[in-house]
């Protein structure tokens, strides 16, 4: 018995002793230290900011390929941080004086960067036809053909409602395009997080002889969701 | 002498036995020790917030989708926090809708009746609680669809929204509560959400005549002689077209001889000396005559003169594509009418209503 006693008792010391391991944390009235492992950063704030930093850590920040997205440093360890940040090129585009005789083109780009796990989409809908008063320039169907009165949209990017273009905007007989409608229908995506992913959204029009004069315009809304 | 160390063996041998009894023990409750007494919370999963608009400043509808992997009991609470950029004063129950795997719940005010839940925001977090033995419990790994704005429209009907911040950045909504699960999401705020897109359509309208000259031949006193030629039109003008002809004076000879214009019937008869034009747009009622053939198969040709008026022979309502229209100049003598080379320039204008 005085021989295993000893045993016993060193046994449960062992089993006892806690199963998580906690990281040295600081902190004061002002402020929260929370992550220290070889590294500093935490989430920090007074009365009148709030910051996260992240240091000494390796190749700090967001990275990506095509089928992934990476986080290193203190933001993405605890991912407190969501963000979903989205660019239009350009509010305006002016297609110009149409022609009967070809395809008229005008682009511009959007630009999306999240850390979103599903990734995001953006959408866009318009508020009517391209129209002058009363008159209308007809909707595109799978694309724009000289001479035909078309308009409509064609996405760089692939597998979205909107079709995707022939790698140019310009001006190509025919055009791919299809029509924007008051709908939303998907222009771009991406199934994880990613960082500057940059669409081209290319707008192409014909005419005929006969359309009406004037000068036509329309309103689009373009709206980006996350999926975190 | 007397032995005390019997007694103390028996207390030893009581106290080793108590010993091993507590290890024995222990080493028999120890994996029910190190389990832990709570529950771990889950982070939701697939979490959007579509909107209806991002632009500064502007009001939009938001639906907010979660799963929640634990589900949300009916003393529950969900809260969803918009950052305080956000103006979201003017919403009440009547503006928010919770569906639950896309059945809605009925929702009020407060829980003093007996709908599913409660709905209240107040310093810009929506509460969303559970009515305690309503039925309005959501089960573990349900999706969860909040929309606030004028598209709540299952448990009384939206009318107000929540307004956009006044600068753009990425802004971080919170979904947490009492439920157990919790997380949150961001939405893009930006200065314009929208594009314009313009173009122009030019006016336009064409004339083409398919000839600058019309030669009649020998006019003699047995025949009517004829000579056609086309106009042809595109515009696009929204009111259409008007046609016209006119004359530098009768059809002449350079010795000061001319033929007659048509004498007032409309037509030009053969075996007199006559001269006009008919035209074969047969819409509407221009000045210049419809043609009836612009052939020699009768002894008369419609055909209207022709003076230094402009006068209509070819007209449309609206837009046309190459329509043509043929006119026809006609014209006989008399035996006497003397002879000479004669001719005279007709001049035609195309006019569009835009």
């Amino acid at each position: 018995m005085y021989k295993v006693l000893p045993f016993f008792v060193v046994i449960l010391i062992i089993l006892f002793i806690p199963s998580s391991v906690w990281a040295f944390a600081s902190s004061s009235s002002n402020y929260n230290l929370e992550g220290e492992f070889g590294s500093f950063g935490g989430a920090k704030s007074s009365t009148n900011y709030s910051l996260t930093d992240t240091g000494g850590g390796f190749a700090v920040g967001f990275g990506s390929s095509a089928s992934y997205g990476t986080g290193s440093g203190f933001q993405y360890v605890i991912a407190e941080v969501r963000e979903l940040v989205f660019i239009i090129s350009s509010n305006s585009i002016d297609l110009g004086t149409l022609s009967s005789a070809s395809v008229t083109s005008a682009s511009h780009t959007i630009e999306v960067g999240t850390n979103a796990a599903g990734g995001y989409k953006v959408t866009v809908l318009e508020d009517g036809n391209l129209r002058n008063g009363g008159d209308t320039i007809s909707d595109a169907n799978d694309d724009v053909d000289a001479g035909v009165e078309e308009y409509g949209l064609a996405t760089s990017d692939t597998g979205q409602d909107i079709t995707t273009w022939d790698d140019f905007c310009n001006g190509t007989n025919p055009e791919l395009a299809n029509a924007i409608t008051s709908m939303s229908q998907s222009v771009a995506s991406n199934a994880a997080p990613i960082d500057n992913d940059i669409s081209t959204m290319c707008y192409s029009a014909s005419i005929t002889v006969t359309t009406d004069p004037g000068i036509y315009s329309h309103v689009l809304t373009y709206i980006a969701t996350g999926t975190f | 002498m007397t032995e005390v160390y019997p007694y103390v063996r028996i207390k030893l041998n009581m106290l080793k036995r108590l010993i091993l009894a507590s290890l024995v023990f222990l080493l028999a409750i120890f994996p029910y020790l190190h389990l832990r007494s709570d529950v771990q919370a889950a982070t939701l999963t697939s979490m959007t917030d579509t909107m209806t608009r991002l632009k500064i400043s502007v009001v939009a509808n938001h639906t907010i989708v979660f799963t929640t992997p634990t589900g949300v009991t009916d003393t529950e609470t969900i809260t969803i926090t918009f950052p305080a950029a956000f103006n979201t004063a003017s919403i009440v129950e009547d503006d928010v809708d919770v569906a639950d795997d896309g059945t809605d719940l009925t929702t009020a005010a407060d829980c003093t009746g007996s709908e599913h839940a409660g709905v209240a925001m107040a310093g810009d977090v929506l509460t969303i609680s559970l009515c305690s033995g309503d039925g309005g419990a959501i089960a573990a790994t349900s999706v969860v669809t909040v929309e606030i704005g004028t598209n709540a429209t299952a448990s009384g009907t939206g009318v107000n929204q929540i307004t956009n911040p006044g600068s753009s950045g990425s802004n971080t909504i919170a979904i947490a509560g009492t439920m157990t699960d919790s997380g949150s999401l961001a939405v893009p705020i930006m200065t314009d959400d929208q594009v314009t897109v313009s173009a122009t359509v030019d006016p336009t309208i064409t004339s083409l005549l398919s000839s600058s000259t019309c030669l009649l031949g020998i006019l003699d006193n047995t025949s009517i002689n004829f000579c056609s030629y086309n106009n042809n039109v595109t515009t696009n003008a929204s009111s259409g077209y008007s046609s016209t002809i006119l004359d530098d004076g009768n059809l002449r000879s350079s010795g000061g001889d001319d033929i007659n214009d048509e004498t007032g019937d409309s037509d030009v008869d053969e075996g007199t000396e006559e001269y006009g034009v008919s035209s074969d747009d047969t819409t509407g009622t221009q000045a210049i005559i419809d043609s009836t053939g612009c052939d020699d198969s009768g002894t008369f040709e419609a055909a209207s003169a022709i003076t230094t008026d402009a006068q209509e022979y070819a007209d449309n309502t609206g837009p046309v594509d190459a329509e043509i229209t043929t006119l026809c100049h006609s014209a006989s003598v008399l035996g006497t009418t003397p002879a000479g080379s004669y001719s005279h320039l007709t001049t035609h204008i195309t006019t569009g209503t835009f």
